[in-house]
């Protein structure tokens, strides 16, 4: 129990040119790859290099850990393909999980993914929520796959892991991304699940000496929240509040939520008599907010923005030229 | 090779189904003990385990996380089929490998072409019709699997794609089983289900609807019969048919118990008019009142409950129902997303009273239904809630006729019936403490043991609030040691007359029954609170009271039976030698040191007397004077023998130390009143370099405490903020004794020191 006055060196923060392009790039987390027109042309438009796609979820089924909702391609992207694995808490949890095995096995599954498909895949990305419980078996897991994956290896990186990084450690990775959003539990009380300046700013001056290298993702997407006696019953993807307004069976009540005025199924859900829909999302204002105020904190310039994430209801309500609009203010 | 095929079709029938909707479930794993810590009323007691799955529950998907899948209980299904039908035809563990193994395949292609050649030439094996009929079914059934392995959980890409059935093959198996000459019921039956299977997963699924409707009244209505029906439901789902594969979701869940889950999950939802509409297009009542209670399930579980009575006054399908409303309702009660808000009273405002009183209309008529126990512990145990006691002890009274002979359902009659008496209680008299006394020793000490009951039964939250519930009643009635006892609140043992009366009950040899009971169950025993006031006696430098009282301290075996170690009471081993005071604090450091001594709380005390007793002699004064410094120094937060304050009542672990023990635990007083004597004590420039040293400590951590520690929102000082500053002891060993050995000592192992001679003074950092 020896009392850690953590003594930290700074690093010099080198002054990189500001002319220094950043790049556009997009998530892509469908289960099927097979971009509309709109989204290849927003790949296209934003002169995106790469492209992150969800490759497969790792979670546990009858307590093994096992790939769910694999990717299928329909099309191959032109663009250099970054395979992500998202593995859920649960997996790193359970004491039962053979890390070094699931390491093994992932490579495996992705190699097998690409050989079908006969794409290369020059990088490798993590995604995981890991908390203080698991993250010993999620650094296990890094370390391993650095040593059996010879190319580059990131992670995603929440706010809280920042935030606490001397308390949680920094996962041994060449790069991060720092997922700017999903800031807070989704519930019918919380203004704002997906982005809330407030709670950014609790954790945003950390970055300063954040030692990893990091890109920044940055959330285009936006749900509805589908409550019922102001409880979460469920998620309503992509969701636009012109759709809800336009529902004859719906009105906006004083708190901004459209509560449903006669039972029937809507959106592909099943709404009882005065359950509500609460509408999340990012509008331009607020990603302008997010750009100037991480580009006040973070000491090194991102080399890329990854927008999460690609679809064309996304790319709509932003319009073609403002992903770039974003990323040059990171300049 | 473990892999089976048949575990695939298997999976296969699960996985066709898994396309209905689901609940957003988020986690929410911490805090998440279980059912029995937020409810009372345990659906398990009321509905058969074909329901279970449906219970309700809270966080997760389905109730105890059960799952959509059945392989283990299936493959010993379809072995026993087997093996009761070859008899002696076939060597048994043959049976095994080909059904469920997939390494079986070569041996069965063999047998295969052998059955399809000269009969003359075919192994012995193959001698009987009935071995041959399985060779048969083998190749088909292994034929059609290839299509039909699409698997939750492998990682094999290969093995997630579909691969549809070949229409040479479905046409291969129906006309074989067309021309099935003077069928074999169980072979026919096999073969008929291939039939579909194979029509399930090739490209026109629609025509297994066909098919089984031209040939399912030939078969038996058994577990395969509605598989099959399942894939019938399947292919109109597919057809976005829901009103038909929602009537045979219906008729699934009605009448195959064993696949209620799987029915229910694929049923789609319906809002009340489509509803309305589909029970009209059925003509079974029962299946009518399936229909109802699956929708039930997804919406609106009341006016499930109401219709279905209405349809079938007696459908089983009402309890499960029933039991989800009891729960849900209990939940707005007894809150399930803040456990710890255990009030005494009950808040009943949000409580469906409609539903309440209809179920007091349908209970004039207990006979009509289903399960009128359940209906009655419902309706007393949702009356109670409302404060309702009377209704709810006649109710209770009345559904002890109909739980006979089942344990779940009598304890919990028992249950409620406790806590109905607990929550009309005004104060205890000792007619009370008589007649609950069996009550309560049942709950807290038999119950926990009881294995029939333990699996399943909600006693912790009813566990908890009836202690919180009578001490709220002592409370009332002025009687504060009662109310600690049954509910301890932090800062009781702050006062001391109460903590005396505290020591004297527990004291007392022959207690009553009932305090007893409530002493066992009291988190504290003597010798917390003995230590905790040694280790308060300690801090205040009254030593003497402090061996006293930790002497009594002793380790009882009751609490090492509870999970204590051995960091309690008068025989802890301090982890590192508590008189040492070196330049760098390093707990690790000194715990890891090699001791000659090893100090237990007791025995540091009685050092600390010894040497206590010396400096007020002026007995070497520096020496002594110096190790008690660094004694109190030590057993401060800052020091290597935090051991020394870890007690159950103190409760201080961390690194956030309380407001009322900060002057104790973060507090410096004693080592500098200590460290001062040795000072003025010592007799050279050595000893004065050391102790002056050993004070810019002191100043450090006080600094150190009134900076960061004693904040509220203290998390870590980071580098931005200030470490050290110009202290006096600093000042002075620079200044005074720059020309001692301890001095060079000290620049050596002291960053902050060096820091501080070499930058200019009084900066920091």
């Amino acid at each position: 129990m020896r009392i850690c006055w953590a003594i930290l060196i700074l690093l010099c923060g080198c002054c990189t040119p500001s002319s220094k392009p950043v790049d556009v790039s997009f998530y892509y987390w469908k289960t099927s790859f097979k971009p509309s027109e709109a989204e290849e042309q927003a790949l296209q438009d934003n002169q995106s290099r790469r492209i992150y796609i969800r490759y497969f979820d790792v979670g546990l089924t009858q307590g093994k850990p096992f790939p769910i909702s694999a990717i299928v391609f329909k099309k191959i992207p032109k663009q250099e393909i970054v395979p992500v694995v998202y593995i859920k808490n649960e997996v790193l949890l359970s004491p039962a999980t053979d890390v070094p095995l699931l390491a093994d096995r992932i490579l495996a599954y992705i190699v097998q993914i690409n050989d079908h498909y006969g794409v290369t895949t020059p990088e490798l990305q993590l995604d995981c929520d890991w908390s203080l419980k698991s993250k010993d078996a999620f650094f296990l897991l890094v370390k391993e796959l650095k040593t059996k994956w010879k190319g580059v290896l990131s992670c995603t990186i929440r706010l809280h892991q920042v935030k606490y990084f001397e308390k949680t450690g920094i996962p041994p990775v060449d790069y991060g991304v720092l997922m700017y959003y999903n800031m807070g539990t989704i519930s019918a009380n919380q203004s704002n699940s997906i982005y809330d300046r407030n709670t950014a700013k609790r954790y945003i001056s950390s970055l300063a000496k954040y030692p990893l290298p990091l890109k920044v993702a940055l959330p285009i997407f936006g749900w509805g929240v589908h409550l019922r006696h102001g409880k979460v019953v469920n998620l309503i993807n992509r969701l636009e509040e012109q759709e809800v307004a336009a529902l004859p069976t719906s009105e906006k009540t004083e708190g901004g939520k459209y509560k449903i005025t006669r039972a029937g199924t809507y959106f592909g859900q099943l709404f009882a008599l005065g359950d509500e829909i609460k509408l999340e999302s990012v509008d331009p204002k607020m990603l302008l907010e997010m750009a100037s105020d991480l580009k006040k904190h973070l000491t090194q310039q991102p080399t890329e923005i990854i927008f999460y994430d690609l679809d064309q209801t996304n790319i709509r309500r932003h319009g073609k030229d403002f992903f770039q609009e974003i990323a040059s203010r990171f300049r | 090779m473990e892999k089976t095929f048949f575990k695939k079709l298997l999976l296969a029938s699960a996985s066709f189904m898994a396309l209905g909707t689901g609940i957003y479930v988020y986690g929410c794993a911490d805090g998440w003990w279980g059912y029995s810590y937020v409810s009372s009323f345990t659906p398990e007691a009321f509905a058969d385990k074909s329901y279970k799955p449906l219970f309700y529950a809270p966080e997760e998907k389905f109730y105890d996380y059960a799952q959509l899948e059945y392989i283990e209980k299936d493959r010993e299904d379809i072995l026993l089929d087997w093996q009761h039908y070859l008899g002696s035809a076939f060597p048994k563990n043959k049976i095994a490998f080909y059904l469920l193994n997939d390494s079986a395949a070569a041996e069965i292609e063999q047998l295969y072409r052998a059955l399809q050649g000269d009969a003359t030439q075919q192994p012995g094996l193959l001698a009987s019709k009935k071995a041959q009929n399985f060779v048969q079914f083998l190749h088909y059934a292994k034929a059609v699997e290839a299509s039909s392995t699409t698997t939750f959980s492998s990682w094999d890409y290969e093995d997630r794609i579909v691969v549809q059935t070949q229409p040479s093959l479905v046409a291969d198996i129906e006309t074989f089983y067309q021309n099935l000459e003077k069928p074999d019921a169980f072979f026919a039956n096999r073969i008929w289900f291939q039939v579909l299977k194979a029509k399930f997963y090739s490209n026109d699924r629609g025509s297994v609807i066909p098919f089984f409707e031209a040939s399912a009244n030939k078969q038996p209505k058994n577990d395969l019969y509605y598989r099959a029906l399942g894939y019938v439901a399947g292919a109109y789902y597919q057809q976005s048919a829901y009103d038909k594969s929602n009537a045979l979701f219906a008729s699934i869940f009605n009448d195959a118990p064993s696949k209620r889950h799987e029915a229910l999950y694929n049923f789609r939802p319906l809002s009340t008019d489509s509803l309305h509409q589909a029970l009209q297009r059925v003509d079974s009542k029962a299946v009518q009142a399936s229909m109802v209670a699956m929708n039930g399930y997804y919406h609106d579980a009341a006016e499930a409950m109401k219709r279905i009575y209405a349809i079938q006054a007696n459908s089983p399908h009402l309890d499960f129902l029933l039991t989800r409303w009891v729960n849900a309702e209990e939940s707005k009660v007894t809150d399930y997303y803040n456990v710890q808000k255990s009030n005494a009273t009950w808040d009943a405002s949000q409580i469906d009273k409609e539903t309440l009183n209809w179920l007091g209309e349908i209970l004039k008529q207990p006979r009509k239904l289903h399960n009128p126990g359940l209906a009655y512990l419902a309706y007393g145990y949702i009356n109670m809630l409302c404060n309702e006691h009377d209704v709810a002890q006649v109710a209770y009274s009345k559904a002890k006729r109909f739980g006979r002979g089942k344990p779940l359902v009598a304890a919990q009659i028992r249950l409620f019936n406790l806590l109905n008496n607990i929550s009309q209680l005004g104060h205890v008299s000792a007619k009370n403490e008589k007649e609950l006394l069996p009550e309560l020793t049942w709950l807290y000490h038999e119950v926990p043991k009881d294995s029939v009951l333990i699996p399943s039964f909600r006693y912790e939250y009813a566990s908890s609030w009836i202690k919180t519930a009578l001490s709220a009643v002592y409370t009332k009635n002025d009687n504060p040691l009662m109310a600690e006892l049954l509910d301890s609140k932090k800062g009781f043992y702050d006062n001391e007359e109460l903590g005396d009366r505290m020591v004297q009950f527990l004291l007392q040899e022959n207690k009553s029954g009932w305090n007893t009971l409530f002493a066992t169950l009291y988190p504290y025993n003597l010798s917390d609170i003995y230590e905790s006031r040694a280790i308060y006696a300690y801090y205040q430098d009254h030593i003497d009271e402090a061996i006293d009282l930790m002497e009594r301290a002793t380790s009882p075996r009751m609490r090492n039976d509870r999970g204590y170690n051995d960091m309690h009471y008068n025989n802890a081993v301090l982890r590192g030698n508590p008189f040492n005071g070196k330049i760098k604090d390093c707990n690790d450091c000194d715990h890891a040191a090699p001791q000659k001594v090893k100090y237990t709380k007791l025995d540091f005390l009685r050092k600390v007397q010894e040497l206590k007793q010396n400096v007020d002699q002026g007995t070497d004064l520096y020496a002594n004077a110096l190790l008690l410094g660094n004694a109190y120094y030590n057993t401060s937060f800052f020091g290597n023998a935090r051991v020394f304050y870890y007690n159950a009542i103190i409760a201080e672990y961390g690194n956030y130390i309380s407001t009322k023990n900060q002057p104790y635990i973060l507090g410096m007083s004693n080592a500098k009143k200590y460290y001062e004597k040795a000072f003025h004590a010592a007799q050279d420039n050595e000893q004065r370099a050391k102790v002056s040293y050993l004070l810019a400590k002191v100043d450090r951590n006080n600094f150190y405490r009134q900076q960061y520690l004693q904040a509220d929102d203290y998390y870590w000082a980071d580098a931005k903020q200030t470490m050290f500053k110009d202290w006096a002891g600093f000042q002075t060993l620079k200044n005074d004794y720059a020309d001692t050995k301890y001095y060079q000592e000290v620049i050596r192992e002291c960053g902050y020191f060096r820091s501080y001679v070499t930058q200019e003074i009084g900066k920091g950092r």
